[in-house]
C-alpha cells in the first residue's frame, strides 16, 4: 500500500468533499444525493470567479459549517475528557477545533488539481447513520489503479443530513484526531485548556502560511 | 539452531500478542519505552535515512528508481503468494502468481511492471496479516529500533515470512549483507516516495508518536480486511 496516497488523501478527505466535483453517477439514496449535491455546491463556490479570495474563503467556510457537524466531531475527538472536563473548557475547545479545522480545509485549496469523486455506493450501518463510498478520479476522469477510496459518514439527525467523518483507505479522520488528542491530554495532565491553546496556535500558523507546528 | 531461535521469537511474539493491555485504551503499556525508541528511530531517520533518500533521488534518475522499486516489490511476491493461499484468497493468489510470472519474464526480472498493464493489480500480504485474518490480535503496541511500529503479531509474522522467502534458501556467502541491503533499499525507496507526506504528517501532528500509532493500526487493519469496509465497527460519534 502506498502510504503517500493513503495519508495525503486522509488529510484532505473532508476538504475533498467540498473541493471536488462529482461525476454524473446516479445517486440512489438520500445520503448519496446529499454527498453529490453538496460536492457540486462546494465546487461552484470555488469556481466562482466573481468572488474575491477572502469572500470565497468566507463563503466556503460558511458552506462547510452547514455541511459538517464540526461540534459533534470535536466532542468525539476530545475523548473521555468531553464528559469529565468543565463545560466551559469543552466549549472553548470545540470553538478552537472549529477554527483549526477551517484553517486546515482552506489550506487544502492550494492542493486541488481537478480531481473528481465518483459515488460507488452506500450502506446504512444503523438507522440514520450512513457510509457513502466514493472513488477519487484523475482530472481526466480516469480511475487509476491505485485510486484511493474515500468514505463519508453521513448522519441524519432530526431530518438533517450532515457529514460526521471521512476515511481514506480505512483510515478514519476523526479517530486519528482523537488518538492524538487523548495522547496529548494524557501527557498534559488532562488539561483541555492546553490542547485548546495548542490548536489555536496551529490554526494561526496555518493562516499565516506556515506549518501548523510553526517549525 | 537458527531455525529454532526464529521459532522461539515467533512463539514469544504470539504469547505477547495474547496479553498485556493498558487501561488507557491505547493498548500501549510500554509507551514510555516506545516513545524513547521512537525518538531513536526519528534520529536515525533524520541523520541516516533521509539523507540517503535525498541523495538517492538526486543521483539516481527517475526511471532507474522506478525499476528498483519494481524489483523490490517483485522480490516480495513469493511471500505474498504463500500468505494469499494461507488466507484462502484464491483470486488474489492468482493475481500474485500472474504478476510474478509476467514481471519476472516480460518485466526482465521484475525491473519493469507489465503486469499492471495487463490489469493485474499489485497487493502485498505478510504473515502478520494472515495471523490477523485468523483472529490473532496485534498485542501491545511496540516500536522497535530500526524497524518502527512492530507489535508482537506483526514482528512474529516477519520472522515467519523469512521461511516463505525463496531467497532465504539460496546459498549466498554474504547473505546477511544481502538481507540488510534489501531492507535498507526498501526503506530508502519508501522514504524517497513519501518525503512530503511524511513531513506533512509530522508537522501537522499534535502528537506525532500517537499519530503514527493510530495510522499504523488503521492501515494494518485495513490491509487485513484487504480494503473491505468495516462499517459495523466504526466508532460511535
Amino acid at each position: 500500500m502506498e502510504l503517500r496516497s493513503a495519508v495525503a488523501r486522509l488529510l484532505a478527505a473532508l476538504a475533498f468533499l467540498c473541493i471536488v466535483g462529482l461525476t454524473g453517477a446516479q445517486a440512489a439514496t438520500p445520503a448519496e444525493s446529499f454527498i453529490q449535491e453538496n460536492a457540486q455546491k462546494g465546487l461552484t463556490i470555488l469556481k466562482d470567479a466573481s468572488l474575491s479570495r477572502d469572500a470565497k474563503h468566507a463563503q466556503f467556510q460558511s458552506f462547510l459549517e452547514s455541511l459538517i457537524d464540526i461540534h459533534r466531531i470535536a466532542l468525539f475527538t476530545l475523548g473521555p475528557a468531553a464528559k469529565s472536563a468543565p463545560p466551559a473548557d469543552v466549549d472553548a475547545f470545540a470553538e478552537a477545533f472549529r477554527s483549526y479545522a477551517a484553517a486546515v480545509y482552506q489550506e487544502q485549496f492550494a492542493h486541488y488539481s481537478g480531481e473528481t469523486l465518483k459515488v460507488t455506493g452506500s450502506v446504512e450501518r444503523a438507522p440514520g447513520d450512513f457510509v457513502v463510498r466514493t472513488a477519487v478520479l484523475e482530472p481526466n476522469g480516469s480511475l487509476s489503479a491505485n485510486a484511493p477510496e474515500v468514505d463519508f459518514r453521513v448522519s441524519n439527525t432530526g431530518g438533517t443530513l450532515q457529514v460526521i467523518d471521512a476515511s481514506v483507505m480505512g483510515i478514519g479522520l476523526s479517530l486519528q484526531q482523537r488518538d492524538q488528542f487523548t495522547a496529548f491530554l494524557a501527557r498534559h495532565n488532562n488539561d483541555v485548556k492546553a490542547l485548546t491553546a495548542d490548536l489555536l496556535v496551529r490554526a494561526g500558523n496555518i493562516r499565516n502560511g506556515g506549518s501548523p507546528s510553526g517549525n | 539452531m537458527r531455525g529454532l531461535s526464529k521459532l522461539l521469537v515467533v512463539c514469544f511474539g504470539l504469547l505477547l500478542a495474547g496479553c498485556a493491555t493498558d487501561p488507557n485504551g491505547a493498548n500501549d503499556p510500554y509507551e514510555q519505552t516506545n516513545r524513547s525508541v521512537f525518538d531513536f528511530d526519528q534520529k536515525l531517520d533524520k541523520y541516516v535515512i533521509s539523507p540517503s533518500a535525498s541523495a538517492y533521488v538526486a543521483v539516481v534518475p527517475t526511471p532507474a528508481r522506478t525499476s528498483i522499486h519494481n524489483f523490490l516489490l517483485n522480490l516480495d511476491l513469493p511471500v505474498t503468494f504463500v500468505n494469499d493461499v494461507l488466507q484462502g484468497e484464491v483470486d488474489r493468489a492468482g493475481d500474485t502468481l500472474g504478476r510474478l510470472a509476467i514481471n519476472s519474464t516480460l518485466g526482465i526480472g521484475g525491473l519493469f511492471d507489465p503486469a499492471t498493464d495487463f490489469n493485474i493489480p499489485y497487493h502485498k500480504e505478510d504473515f502478520g496479516q494472515t495471523l490477523g485474518t485468523w483472529g490473532v490480535g496485534e498485542g501491545p503496541y511496540l516500536v522497535l529500533p530500526f524497524l518502527g511500529p512492530d507489535p508482537p503479531r506483526d514482528a512474529a509474522g516477519q520472522v515467519v515470512d523469512i521461511f516463505f522467502d525463496p531467497t532465504t534458501y539460496v546459498s549466498i556467502r554474504s547473505h546477511i549483507w544481502y538481507s540488510a541491503g534489501r531492507r535498507y533499499m526498501s526503506v530508502v525507496d519508501l522514504k524517497s516516495r513519501n518525503f512530503d507526506t511524511l513531513q506533512n504528517i509530522e508537522r501537522g501532528s499534535v502528537d506525532y508518536y500517537a499519530s503514527v500509532r493510530s495510522l499504523y493500526r488503521q492501515l494494518r487493519n485495513n490491509e487485513i480486511r484487504n480494503g473491505r469496509p468495516d462499517v459495523q465497527n466504526l466508532p460511535d460519534l
